[in-house]
């Protein structure tokens, strides 16, 4: 009888229990979880489980596109412990005060780092390209800015790295010589008008155009790393211009995008992406990526550690920045066509063959696969643009966010919206 | 638009022309997706610049002046005269910054850093004064803040519109265009080939004419009599097909001659005539609900609102029955239990309670706007005493109020929300025992009531003023029981009546939550 009536009893006051509502209060739950934010380049759940097992730690990848991970990361430091992302995006995050400064004395392969990073310069012959070359942005100064001057605490982990260009498919336009006869120019070409297509992105794109335009002699700059508004407009005037002749069979947004467009035959040549490149090669098009004679457009991966991480999630987090420096995730990525900082490091998880493709730039002495087990490059192919330290020796210009940003979205805009 | 794809995909039988319509539905997909991404980068910028800049913005001129008013005497003329240096660098990063805003320019932020930095430097080289300048410097900091979060946002939300959705939108034309050529290619070539059968018709009728007079002259025209008329339509009909129109009722179609092959094929023209009219006007269609779905996509905005409000309110039943069943198994089994299983009881019990407290307080956060609440009279004095009573206060602390607090006419549950979360925050975080002071008061303030709630507890770090009032963030001892979620209540109640809320506190100094409420009911 009783137990009845206190079951009634509960039945009756639980939803008038919580209707009446309560003053504020919760639990802290304790976080054990390392939380990335980045994009899909490098948050790839290969990488993600490897590193689970080998430092028995959580980790929660956030991939997402590069401008709302950027916007999460300026604004909500909380929500993250670490940042992956490009060097362009570093200004404005450490200006917002919303990552903090790196101790080099952690991280142990700190000493591997090449000269790349460090100074620019892969080698001291290499061509210094124009626009944020990643040393300009590395060490923290005794003023608290970014810059060149070497320190013992660095804005982000230098890790991956690649150059660019542009890929062209050599079943519709006559293969070139690299350095030689490959150039920038081919692009704004009226030959393959109808069949072109650029990346859509200002801070990578127009970097395209405006080396492509420099090399047609259609437009000239002082600084092609930071335009001034008269140089973006006669660039833009250039590139409207051909869009309504109709040069252009549009822009792409993704790496899947550009493959599809030049798999369809929609697309000659186009802006490229290593692992599109080596998508097209693994799907049977024989796409070159090209060696442009006036060099490469280059850029650099970065990792940043956010500024409200502390206690035992910073040493997670330096946890995970010392094992992207020792070796496996350096050569995962190397199938991707993608280099890292200290590359001596992943040698070892190379085979012979596959360290003479990727870094020496010699023909494969069998078929070599890519990180998805796909065969991506065939026995004897050797890898356009030769080895790292060539490739890297010839950089035209490093992916910036120029003093007119916001000047070159509203051109864009126009060039894409020009019918 | 979705139906008319469906349509289009279903009812075309070329496969080159439904994978176009394929594509344009792709990329229209990625377009509202982007879409949703623009109206949040707005609405992001909006909060920025409109309303939280402005507010530390005046708070660091207001402290400047009254610094300045501090250092009144002749003494001090050398930190009055840097006092003076860092209201006006502070004035020109704000006007910098603001001028940002109307014309997107990167160099403007990189100017207002730099006068907001040597404001900064002229307040570090002032005499003395160190808690002062270590105040100022700090709002100015938070000032740097919030400006470059607007100037992120800002260029997010053009990175969206001008670049990311233009990119959708050309694919979009790309295909759109290329459906509309294919349909203008068809039609010439209807167009060629019934001029083509025109002619031969022409020509046949000519012949037949001759042939006609001679039959004429031989068989005295009866022949005539039945081949000129449908001649004649049908070369009228072959004409009116090569101008592209589409015919009903086609003549002859019922014969088994040559003419009856000819109405046929006349047939067939107007049918891939109409065809290809058909496929314009979906094409004009597309165009047309593409800028119906943006109008779409803002209620859907408005639906995603809903659904905090939802999940929290459906979540609760469960999270009661759970709570309800473990009270049984306690009473049916209670004695058979372990004392481990009796402590994992208890655990569940107060785990269930704690998640019920959670999603009380997401739902209390939801239902700010949603509940229709009528103005009535309210007695403040009875009002705070009815707080008093419901919240639990161990240690004693003096909760007290100014005299004759009037009776007001105004919604009563909303302010009796934002008045216990204040208070009880207040009592829960009090770290002085039976000596912990807090004190209510208000004065008229033209069109708003401004209350002021005192306490003398650990006080709030100045970095953390801002964090405080975001959803599920803690501040303070974090050995203190709370969700985060009590002061975000707060704001969005108060905002949503129009009011607005500030907070002055320091480490050690206690806190003051000052904030108004309309004399007349208004809503945001």
């Amino acid at each position: 009888m009783k137990r009845n009536t206190r079951r009634n009893f509960l039945k009756t006051t639980a939803g008038t229990a919580a209707l009446l509502g309560t003053a504020p209060y919760g639990f802290a739950v304790q976080r054990r979880v390392l939380r990335v934010l980045g994009t899909h380049v490098t948050l790839q759940e290969s990488l993600r489980q490897q590193a689970q097992e080998d430092l028995g730690i959580a980790i929660e990848f956030q991939p997402g596109g590069s401008a709302s991970i950027a916007h999460q990361a300026s604004t909500r430091p909380e929500s993250f412990d670490l940042y992956e992302q490009w060097s362009n995006s570093i200004r404005v995050l450490w200006q917002a005060g919303t990552i903090q400064p790196i101790e080099t004395s952690r991280l142990a392969n700190w000493n591997e780092i090449n000269n790349l990073t460090k100074t620019g310069r892969l080698t001291s012959e290499a061509k210094l390209g124009a626009g944020d070359a990643p040393n300009k942005l590395l060490f923290v100064q005794e003023d608290g800015s970014l810059g060149g001057d070497i320190a013992e605490r660095i804005s982000y982990l230098p890790y991956v790295h690649n150059v660019d260009s542009f890929g062209y498919d050599a079943a519709q336009i006559d293969r070139g010589i690299p350095y030689e006869t490959e150039g920038w120019g081919w692009l704004l070409d009226r030959k393959w008008s109808g069949r072109v297509a650029l990346v859509n992105e200002p801070t990578i794109g127009l970097f395209d155009a405006a080396l492509a335009a420099q090399d047609m002699g259609l437009a000239q700059f002082d600084d092609i790393g930071n335009m001034t508004k008269s140089e973006i407009d006669a660039l833009f005037r250039v590139l409207v211009d051909l869009r309504r002749d109709g040069h252009f069979r549009g822009v792409w947004s993704s790496v899947p995008h550009s493959v599809e467009l030049m798999k369809s035959g929609e697309v000659a040549i186009e802006s490229m992406f290593s692992p599109g490149v080596f998508a097209l090669k693994a799907g049977g098009i024989d796409c070159i990526y090209a060696s442009p004679k006036s060099g490469y457009r280059a850029w650099h991966g970065v990792m940043c550690l956010s500024a409200q991480t502390t206690g035992a999630s910073k040493d997670m987090a330096y946890e995970y920045m010392n094992w992207w420096l020792s070796g496996w995730p350096g050569a995962f990525i190397a199938r991707q066509g993608y280099y890292i900082s200290n590359p001596q490091r992943s040698k070892e998880f190379l085979s012979e063959d596959e360290w003479n493709y990727w870094y020496e730039g010699q023909p494969a002495q069998s078929d070599l696969k890519g990180t998805d087990d796909r065969i991506v490059v065939q026995k004897g192919d050797s890898r356009d643009g030769g080895s790292y330290e060539k490739r890297f020796s010839n950089i035209a210009v490093w992916n910036t966010v120029m003093d007119n940003y916001e000047y070159t979205l509203n051109a864009w805009n126009e060039f894409l919206s020009a019918v | 638009m979705s139906e008319t794809i469906e349509r289009l995909k279903v009812e075309s039988d070329d496969l080159p022309t439904r994978q176009k319509v394929e594509k344009i539905e792709v990329h229209l997909q990625e377009n509202a997706r982007q879409f949703q991404s623009v109206v949040e980068e707005r609405r992001i910028r909006k909060d920025l610049v409109q309303v939280q800049l402005p507010v530390v913005g005046d708070r660091v001129d207001r402290n400047l002046r009254a610094f300045s008013t501090k250092l009144g005497s002749s003494e001090q003329q050398a930190n009055q005269l840097l006092v003076y240096g860092a209201r006006s660098d502070f004035s020109i990063a704000e006007k910098l910054i603001l001028r940002y805003f109307e014309t997107p320019d990167g160099k403007l932020v990189d100017a207002a850093l730099k006068a907001s930095s040597d404001a900064k430097t002229e307040i570090t080289a002032i005499d003395g004064f160190s808690d002062d300048k270590n105040l100022l410097a700090e709002e100015i900091e938070t000032f740097e803040r919030i400006a470059l979060r607007g100037v992120q946002a800002t260029r997010s939300y053009l990175l969206f519109r001008n670049v990311v959705m233009a990119g959708e939108a050309s694919e979009i034309a790309h295909y759109s265009r290329t459906l509309r050529e294919d349909a203008e290619k068809q039609r010439h070539l209807i167009a060629q080939q019934a001029d083509s059968s025109r002619k031969k018709v022409s020509l046949l009728t000519i012949l037949s004419v001759v042939v006609a007079a001679i039959l004429a002259i031989l068989i005295a025209g009866r022949l005539a009599v039945a081949i000129l008329p449908p001649i004649t339509a049908l070369t009228r009909t072959f004409g009116m097909l090569s101008g592209g129109e589409t015919l009903s009722d086609i003549p002859e179609t019922d014969r088994t001659d040559e003419i009856g092959q000819m109405a046929v094929a006349a047939r067939v023209f107007s049918d891939q005539n109409r065809q290809t009219r058909d496929l314009l006007r979906d094409s004009e269609e597309l165009r047309e609900k593409l800028e119906a779905q943006t109008i779409e996509l803002e209620a859907t905005n408005e639906e995603l609102d809903s659904f905090a409000y939802v999940a929290s309110h459906d979540l609760k039943s469960p999270l009661r029955g759970i709570r309800q069943l473990a009270t049984w198994i306690e009473e049916d089994a209670v004695d058979d239990f372990s004392p481990q299983t009796l402590d994992y009881l208890t655990k569940l019990k107060s785990r269930v309670a704690k998640m019920e407290a959670l999603l009380q307080d997401l739902l209390d956060f939801s239902r700010v706007g949603r509940v229709n609440t009528k103005s009535e009279e309210v007695n403040l004095e009875s009002l705070l005493q009815s707080i008093i009573e419901i919240t639990d206060n161990p240690n004693g602390a003096a909760v007290t109020w100014q005299d004759n607090l009037p009776t007001i006419n105004t919604v009563r549950s909303p302010l009796e929300q934002v008045f216990l979360n204040l208070i009880g925050n207040a009592i829960k975080h009090n770290h002085r025992g039976k000596d912990g002071e807090v004190h209510v008061t208000l004065e008229p303030k033209g069109k708003f009531h401004r209350f002021r709630v005192t306490d003398n507890g650990p006080g709030i770090a100045a970095k953390d003023h801002e964090r405080a009032f975001q959803m599920y963030q803690r501040v303070g001892d974090q050995a203190v029981d709370g969700s985060g979620m009590g002061l975000a209540i707060v704001k969005k109640q108060i905002e949503y009546f129009g009011g607005t809320i500030q907070l002055d506190s320091l480490p050690g100094q206690g806190a003051t939550f000052t904030f108004t409420w309309p004399v007349e009911r208004q809503l945001t």
